[in-house]
């Protein structure tokens, strides 16, 4: 068999050249920043230089203080996202599995998912007050629609004849969900986890923004920038944006892993 | 029909089954009383045009389908609408009946693991059906990394594991190249000596259900009916080239050429 030795030193060439081109990109950008910052096209007040930026960045990513904010953040994020999980798998599976209750959740989720996080913050904040909970609430909230989606999409493409095949086996109702309709929608599901540990990072900044008084890095943006610099705006958000471009990139990875046998991976990966 | 026939165990026992299902212009029967047996041992071929209800006839055996009427008895229990026990099906469309995130020991091995039988046993079972179609070598391997023949010996040798009573097998090598079906039907031969496993085959392939058989049920198309309940005493082992030059073979092929392609004409050419 040579189709997946070849595959395998074409994948070799094409995953090397990736991440370099997105650093192409990524420096294209920052070149075009600093000249335009340094000719004056963009008031100096507002837009610091690209190697200012950069500089600052760097400073913050060895302070104690600071790497304690994104810490907060990301444990926030992180549980909010362990309980969307926890919450959005199994109602997607249900949804998934079991026609009568797609049809009576169908409009209602499609009613609810647009609600933005930002809409519920003043509830949140009635509930669970100036802390971590609000923020975890409201990641659990926005983080929960895509896995939810996912998950349902997932039960929906479990191939006919894998479950017959199952079933001819004698396989009842629960065990053909667990042995066969979720292992072969887990890749569905991870793209939905994957797609919401990006948003969930942007809701928890920007929550800890709002109720200001907690810890992490929406709060340490909030104090930092009071005094009237920007800098500390942009040397965060740079950070925030690397930070979401590690995890999506890490988590991308571990799914070529785990899911090496789903056809979008086949021949990639481990 | 045959004398010698009421002494022996009946695997399988099919009367009056009629299958039908509501379309927008009323109830069709997909299959229309059918009666026959199959006895302990036996392989028995249906052939019949495409869209006979060949597989409708099949998904109601294994209790994926529920009848309209009649009674089915596996083994001599009645089909309740549950899956019967014992039986095992392959399908014609290997690729989407393997689980593909199982390798091909797990794949043969799932249908075991749910009857708490000991680890022993299970890996001991599918070892022996993984060397029985010769891909012992490949148990570590998924697959989609196997060639479309080797897939449906998997899917094979995972029924074999299952060591059923009744083995029903969908047109299994209708997906398959020319030698690569040859190959198929010689393994599944000598794997049918060797174990003795009841078989059901259905085929649209006529030569196919006289090479393998040591009976055809030849059914008519739209709705089902049987046509010819026939024996084959072509001696075993059978071989590819000289069988199908025997008088018998010849002879009985053109047989049941004759009841199924006369009455649709030049339709029945159209298999898949």
């Amino acid at each position: 068999m040579g189709g997946p030795a070849a595959a395998r030193t074409n994948r070799r060439r094409g995953r090397l050249s990736e991440p370099v081109k997105g650093l192409v990109g990524v420096l294209i950008v920052g070149m075009v920043w600093q000249f335009a910052a340094i000719l004056g096209f963009m008031p100096p007040a507002y837009f610091p230089t690209a190697t200012t930026v950069l500089g600052y960045a760097l400073t913050l990513v060895v302070q104690p203080v600071f790497l304690s904010h994104v810490v907060e953040t990301l444990a926030s994020m992180l549980l909010g996202l362990l309980i969307a999980a926890a919450l959005a798998v199994p109602l997607g599976v249900l949804l998934g599995r079991f026609r009568v209750a797609y049809r009576l959740a169908n409009t209602l989720v499609e009613a609810m998912r647009p609600i933005p996080a930002l809409a519920l913050t003043p509830v949140a904040i009635l509930v669970f007050g100036l802390t971590s909970a609000t923020t975890v609430s409201l990641v659990v909230w926005t983080a929960s629609w895509p896995i939810l989606i996912n998950s349902v999409y997932g039960m929906h493409s479990v191939d006919r004849v894998a479950l017959e095949t199952a079933r001819s086996f004698g396989f009842g109702r629960w065990q053909l969900i667990y042995r066969v309709a979720l292992p072969s929608a887990a890749p569905f599901i991870a793209t939905g986890i994957r797609i919401a540990i990006g948003i969930g990072l942007a809701v928890t900044v920007a929550t800890e923004m709002i109720t200001g008084a907690g810890n992490g890095v929406g709060a340490w943006i909030v104090v930092a920038s009071s005094g009237g610099s920007l800098l500390p705006v942009y040397a965060a958000a740079v950070l925030v944006g690397l930070l979401g471009y590690l995890l999506n990139y890490a988590f991308e990875r571990l799914e070529r892993r785990v899911f090496a046998w789903h056809h979008s991976f086949r021949g990639e990966g481990v | 029909m045959h004398i010698a026939d009421a002494e022996r165990t009946a695997v399988l026992d099919v009367k009056g089954l009629v299958h039908a299902y509501a379309t927008a212009d009323g109830v069709l029967e997909a299959i229309s009383d059918l009666t026959f047996s199959i006895y302990e041992g036996e392989f028995v071929s249906i052939v019949g045009p495409s869209g006979s209800g060949k597989t409708t006839l099949l998904k109601v055996l294994a209790g994926l389908l529920h009848a309209s009427r009649g009674d089915v008895r596996v083994a001599g229990r009645q089909l309740t609408g549950n899956v019967p026990q014992g039986v095992a099906l392959v399908f014609q469309d290997y690729s989407r009946s393997l689980f593909p995130w199982l390798t091909v020991r797990a794949n043969v091995e799932l249908p075991l693991t749910r009857q708490g039988m000991a680890k022993e046993e299970i890996a001991r079972r599918s070892r022996e059906s993984l060397a029985a179609v010769g891909l012992l070598d490949f148990e570590r391997r998924y697959p989609w990394e196997l060639s479309g023949g080797m897939q449906q010996r998997v899917a094979i040798s995972r029924a074999l594991a299952f060591q059923p009573r009744l083995l029903l097998m969908d047109e299994p090598f209708a997906s398959v190249d020319a030698q690569t079906r040859a190959d198929l039907e010689d393994l599944i031969a000598a794997v049918h000596h060797r174990y003795g496993t009841t078989t059901l085959f259905v085929t649209h392939d006529i030569d196919e259900s006289v090479y393998l058989s040591d009976r055809v049920l030849v059914l008519s198309a739209h709705p089902a009916r049987l046509l010819l309940d026939r024996k084959v005493t072509l001696p075993r082992p059978r071989d590819q080239v000289k069988t199908r030059e025997l008088p018998e073979f010849v002879h009985l092929r053109a047989e049941i050429a004759g009841l199924i392609l006369r009455p649709k004409g030049l339709a029945a050419g159209e298999d898949a």
